[in-house]
């Protein structure tokens, strides 16, 4: 990891949040308007901070802070091309999960701090909702892993150039895409702050640059659990033609666009059906993958 | 509540999107302004006249708006000298008691045998899913709904020679049909059949909004799109060109068709909020509510016309959410379908003689359920037979059930926010 990597993960941040942005306004069927964002993000910055009544202030003030540094955290664990590599950690395909798991105590901070019922119910509903998506998550991880011989990132892209994951391991995929999916709060796993049913849940009583930083925060989280799907699952930068760095956006685009896509056509999710899924489906089918991934291991890449 | 001359008159957003459609008219003509999305009212606009109907809602969501909301300091100055401030917390609608002592978790066990401190929530009458002038007071065990009482807030003037702006067009037709019959008046059947194609179109728009609603709560995009699509094609029907209404009948159509046959909305929706045929008898439900459970009960069964046009009501048996949005969305369909046959039959002079008063009952068929205007001590009065029974059921058919989904059982019920029960 060189000096620079710090200064290069947050202009990822920052550059993927604002193309995230545009790619919502894209999948919604509108043109893409660069400038109307910057008219709303403006307008938000310019709220004062909310102080909303038997609020917690260290709690509700410091969540959007460490939700934003936890999407900062995962998104160093991304492998964007040969020579940029984030934080290339021999570990980093365990690490990036543990990272994204300081998003639970974020959110449910956000939700306890605001002193809401609504708020707080969409607090626990997070907590609910990561316990149970949390572990599929590690468990898929590991079973991606497991052709590579490595759990670094970087390996595990190389391992890829015969046959991406994609293919050989569909289960994995299958059980990836919706814990991303949950991790970033998108819809249909909008739960913790669902709009119409808790007014905003747990980020409903933010404004100013609170509700701006867990905006970012969310966008960042997206590009993040998309580049990191590319890179495990799509073989990351390989490609013909096109530079590395190129491909890996490419593709790193093309499942975010999923992920915002999937989210306008299916309802929003119950809780109950959406743990029930996770402990009796999720669960035993991500130990099912890791078998698999064993095998594939022992018959074709060992 | 009264305001002098030149004073500032805080002016109520619109209710509910449901209402805004139904209005469909210019916002400053009604002294009203659409805000739509649950949280989001920053700023209430200063208008003048006040509609009625609104004050006490206003009065209830104006207390728990932020200090900072702009276009209130005028009212809080007014309502500070002569109100108590209530701790409610300024909640954009939804209220909250303060606990005293989190730690001290006392009370009834719930149905798991764990003893949980309950949440009261005041929820409405602004800025929810649920339409607008409509409180619901929510006790919750957790995120388990102990107990849910709803109350209507909106009100007519009492004794007012015409329905408030704000009241759906069914009440103006059944108020007409009444001064009709005390006039002893002999309408003619090209006004007959106008006024049915207007009652139908107004039963599919409220409908559709009714599901453009429902659609936002259950967080669907692509529905809110699609019925955003057939609101706009009912909206344009409202004009009467036979082409307006041909396409907002294919559209509808489609989008029964479309609600019918999705898996993702029977997951949702099936076998929530059940209410059976014995319980919506017992209760007195009328309207799409008690047609969804099984209750055969159309006032437009009575009525010549609609019998003329092949009329048939729309019954389910199940009494769950998805019956309820099913007979809806099929009504609407069906609602523009008599639409156009209703003008096909005024322009073909089908019926030659101007149909005698006795013929036509003086009951209209509400998008909610029947509605007649009868003439009181006090003067004109609506009385709608099941809506106040339909608060009821609607909080007995929610309790057990997680947040979200007693959310949804509610807003399946398409409550009126009016007291107007008979």
């Amino acid at each position: 990891m060189s000096d620079a990597t710090p200064f290069a993960v947050l202009a990822v941040a920052l550059g993927g949040a604002a193309v995230v942005a545009l790619l919502e306004q894209v999948v919604a069927g509108l043109r893409p308007a660069p400038a109307a964002l910057v008219r709303a993000a403006t307008a938000t910055l310019r709220q004062p901070l909310s102080r909303p009544e038997s609020y917690d202030r260290w709690l509700f003030h410091m969540a959007p802070g460490l939700l934003l540094l936890a999407a900062v955290g995962a998104l160093a664990f991304v492998p964007w091309a040969p020579g940029f590599r984030g934080i290339d950690l021999s570990t980093g395909v365990i690490a990036f999960p543990a990272a994204l798991a300081y998003v639970t105590p974020a959110i449910f901070m956000a939700g306890w701090g605001a002193g809401r019922p609504l708020a707080v119910v969409g607090g626990f509903r997070w907590i609910a909702l990561m316990l149970a998506y949390a572990m599929p998550l590690a468990m898929v991880a590991t079973a991606v892993a497991a052709p590579a011989g490595s759990l670094r990132p970087t390996d595990i892209v190389d391992a890829q150039h015969a046959v991406p994951t994609l293919v050989a391991q569909p289960l994995a995929v299958a059980l990836w895409v919706p814990a991303v999916l949950a991790v970033c709060f998108l819809p249909p796993f909008d739960l913790p702050q669902a709009d119409a049913e808790l007014g905003g849940g747990a980020f409903s009583e933010y404004r100013g640059l609170d509700a701006a930083l867990i905006g970012l925060a969310q966008r960042v989280l997206v590009v993040a659990a998309s580049g990191m799907t590319a890179a495990l699952f799509l073989a990351g930068w390989h490609g013909p033609v096109l530079p590395p760095v190129a491909w890996m956006t490419i593709k790193t685009l093309a499942v975010a666009a999923l992920m915002l896509w999937v989210g306008r056509r299916i309802p929003r999710l119950e809780i109950d059906r959406v743990l029930s899924l996770a402990w009796k489906a999720a669960n035993p089918l991500a130990i099912l993958a890791i078998v698999w991934a064993g095998l594939l291991t022992l018959l074709f890449y060992r | 509540m009264t305001r002098s001359a030149g004073a500032p008159v805080p002016a109520l957003v619109v209710p509910d999107e449901q209402t805004w459609t139904m209005l469909g008219s210019d916002p400053a003509s009604l002294g009203v302004e659409p805000v739509f999305a649950p949280g989001s009212v920053r700023r209430v606009p200063i208008h003048d006249p006040l509609p009625t109907a609104l004050e006490e809602p206003l009065a209830h969501v104006l207390d728990s708006l932020p200090p900072d909301v702009e276009g209130t300091d005028g009212w809080r100055r007014e309502h500070a000298a002569h109100h108590d401030h209530h701790d409610h917390g300024a909640d954009h609608g939804h209220g909250g008691h303060d606990h005293h002592d989190m730690m001290a978790i006392v009370g009834e066990p719930s149905s798991d045998g764990l003893v949980m401190e309950p949440l009261e929530v005041r929820y409405g009458p602004l800025g929810t899913p649920l339409p607008g002038g409509l409180v619901a007071d929510v006790t919750l065990d957790g995120d388990v709904v102990a107990k849910c009482e709803l109350t209507a807030l909106l009100s007519m003037a009492a004794g007012a020679e015409v329905p408030d702006r704000l009241a759906p067009e069914a009440w103006r037709v059944a108020h007409a049909m009444a001064q009709e019959v005390a006039r002893r008046a002999t309408v003619l059947p090209t006004e007959r059949w106008h006024r049915l194609a207007r009652l139908e179109l107004e039963r599919a728009l409220s409908h559709a909004a009714w599901l453009r609603s429902l659609a936002r709560l259950l967080g669907w995009r692509e529905l809110v799109e699609r019925t955003a699509t057939a609101v706009s094609e009912l909206e344009e029907a409202n004009s009467l060109r036979p082409d307006a209404i041909r396409a907002a009948r294919d559209e509808l159509e489609t989008l029964d068709e479309f609600v019918a046959g999705s898996r993702r909305l029977r997951l949702r929706l099936g076998g929530r909020a059940r209410l059976d045929a014995d319980r919506a008898r017992e209760l007195g439900l009328r309207g799409p509510i008690a047609r969804a459970s099984g209750v055969i009960d159309d006032a437009r069964s009575g009525d010549p016309l609609y019998r003329t046009l092949g009329f048939e009501p729309v019954i389910r048996s199940e009494g769950d959410s998805l019956a309820r949005t099913l007979v809806r969305v099929s009504e609407a369909a069906a609602a523009v379908a008599l639409a156009a046959r209703a003008l096909e039959a005024e322009s073909g002079r089908e019926l030659s003689d101007a149909l005698p008063l006795a013929a036509v009952p003086p009951i209209v068929e509400a998008p909610r359920g029947p509605v007649e205007v009868r003439r009181g001590d006090a003067g004109w009065e609506v009385a709608a037979d099941g809506q106040d029974a339909a608060l009821t059921a609607a909080g007995e058919s929610v309790v057990g059930s997680e947040w979200a989904t007693a959310l949804v059982g509610l807003a399946s019920f398409d409550l009126s926010p009016w007291r107007v029960g008979a």
